[in-house]
């Protein structure tokens, strides 16, 4: 049976999970305008994709399955848990791409690239394996806190220790494969494929697991 | 059928937990029922249990054959139910129609020319045909309840569930929701779960009493009313003194000759002109709830 509806997923979703990725990408557009040609061009462009992108997606799949006002009358249908998150995280996903893809448009356009990050598809992975582990993350410590900001929290929190220690987490021989913006900030590691897989099962880890939290209807209502 | 066999269910663990529903034994049949209790009697949990949304901590519920303690008897139950909770939260930038809509695919309702018929049956049921283009935000309290009742019909469900339906309604538009609810409970189940005694009385021909956790009654609202017989005065008074010692205050009226008090207890003395009264369902429930040493908030 067919119970998505993309255009009740989009009308039914806070617009200010809209207005809230887009003045970032406003932001670092401006940043980016402003220090064109200076050092900081390229980092201003790698931290927006790498390492700001995340950072949002992660805060907004904390509020995607619990910040809904009629989460009741939801959990009253024989819609499954799976498909209650797919549709807003979904959602959540294909507005940070638009962002992503219209940022790298943008950057290439007023005279930047990202070689240092690689081929096309490294510069993809760069946000989207990071974006990917902090929406999961968000999301489980939404279910597991019974809150969405409890989620929101904790990703903040996670993404700032990780980004303070990044350096330190890029040589430890184990906090090395956890290490989120290795993509984006240290590109060539020699274990960036294995810290990409690392990440991307964490993610599926992350979804499974609320996917199940989930089905406990009664801590949510 | 609904069949509700031993049914407790405690939140919580161990010192800070709450038993909210403690044995419960029902069968309810098709047609009207009518859960009545005082605030915290569990009569929420138990609409969401029957609803599959909470989840028994013991018990057995079994609704049309289908056991709600397994994923896919839980399912099959959803797909015959219509819910309205409580609290109901609706989509503020929403239309009528499209709110209604939305459930609807949520409730499986795929064929787009089917659904469409389905949702402005339902808008029309209650009365929202011409306001269902309208967003809402923009709807009053009595509107949204009824947006509500809307969606929960708009899959034609076998099971309504509706909990505390006519809290914050105008006098005009709780005789019209109780009257829709008679109609609908014509050709399904339809479980009212109400603390409004007059709700009850005006739609069900049978009922249960909840207090604590536990079914402090199950019958008819005239059976309720009867077990009030003989506890039941109206006394006049122009003294200051309030006639309560051991009796609840049911009602009391200012009069030009003094104070009139309608009094339910055991037995009543030092008040000689005492008239015994007729009891209603309102002094039925009361004298059960004093019974059942239940606090009764009245005057």
């Amino acid at each position: 049976m067919n119970r998505f509806s993309f255009r009740y997923s989009v009308l039914t979703f806070h617009t200010d999970q809209l207005w809230f990725p887009l003045a970032f990408w406003a932001l670092f557009a401006i940043i980016c305008a402003i220090v064109k040609g200076d050092s900081a061009f390229a980092n201003a462009a790698r931290g927006y994709i790498g390492v700001v992108i995340p950072l949002i997606a992660g805060i907004m799949s904390a509020y995607a399955g619990l910040d809904d006002p009629a989460l009741e009358l939801r959990f009253a249908t024989p819609l499954t848990p799976v498909r209650m998150l797919a549709e807003r995280l979904g959602l959540i996903l294909a507005v940070q791409t638009i962002c992503a893809l219209a940022f790298e448009a943008y950057y290439l356009a007023i005279g930047g690239n990202f070689i240092i990050l690689g081929n096309f598809w490294d510069v993809q992975l760069a946000w989207l394996i990071p974006t990917i582990a902090l929406m999961g993350f968000g999301l489980v410590m939404a279910m597991l806190t019974t809150k969405a900001v409890g989620g929101s929290l904790f990703t903040a929190v996670i993404w700032l220790l990780v980004f303070i220690a990044r350096s330190a987490m890029a040589i430890d021989p184990v906090w090395r494969y956890v290490m989120i913006y290795m993509g984006a900030l240290i590109p060539d590691s020699p274990v960036l494929r294995a810290n990409q897989l690392t990440l991307f099962l964490l993610a599926l880890f992350f979804f499974a697991a609320s996917c199940a939290l989930y089905q406990r209807q009664e801590r949510y209502i | 059928m609904i069949e509700i066999v031993n049914l407790s269910k405690t939140y919580g663990k161990g010192g800070r937990s709450v038993q909210a529903l403690n044995g419960i034994d029902l069968k309810i049949k098709s047609g009207m029922f009518g859960l009545l209790g005082p605030n915290g009697a569990g009569k929420t949990t138990l609409m969401r249990i029957l609803a599959g949304i909470v989840n028994p901590s013991k018990g057995v519920v079994s609704i049309g054959g289908h056991d709600l303690s397994t994923e896919a008897g839980k399912k099959a139950v959803k797909t015959m139910l219509g819910y309205l909770p409580q609290e109901l939260g609706l989509y503020p930038e929403l239309t009528a129609y499209q709110f209604v809509d939305y459930m609807a695919i949520l409730k499986g309702i795929d064929n787009p020319p089917q659904r469409k018929l389905q949702v402005e049956k339902t808008l029309e049921m209650v009365g929202l045909s011409e306001a269902s283009g309208r967003k809402l935000k923009s709807f009053s309290g009595g509107m949204k309840r009824r947006v509500g009742i809307a969606q929960a019909l708009v899959n034609n469900p076998q099971l309504l569930i509706v909990d505390e339906p006519t809290a914050g309604l105008d006098p005009e538009e709780r005789i019209r929701f109780r009257n829709l609810l008679v109609n609908l409970a014509a050709e399904r189940t339809v479980i009212l779960s109400t603390h409004i005694v007059e709700d009850i009385g005006q739609t069900c021909t049978d009922l249960a009493v909840l207090g604590h956790g536990k079914v402090l009654f199950r019958g008819s609202p005239s059976e309720l009313t009867t077990a009030a017989s003989g506890h039941v005065w109206t006394v006049t008074t122009k003294a200051l003194e309030k006639p309560d010692h051991g009796l609840t205050i049911v009602s009391m009226l200012h009069l030009a000759e003094g104070t009139q008090y309608r009094l339910v207890g055991e037995a009543i003395s030092g008040f000689p002109n005492a008239q015994p009264t007729t009891p209603g369902l309102e002094d039925g429930y009361i004298w059960l709830m004093k019974n059942a040493g239940q606090v009764v908030e009245v005057g």
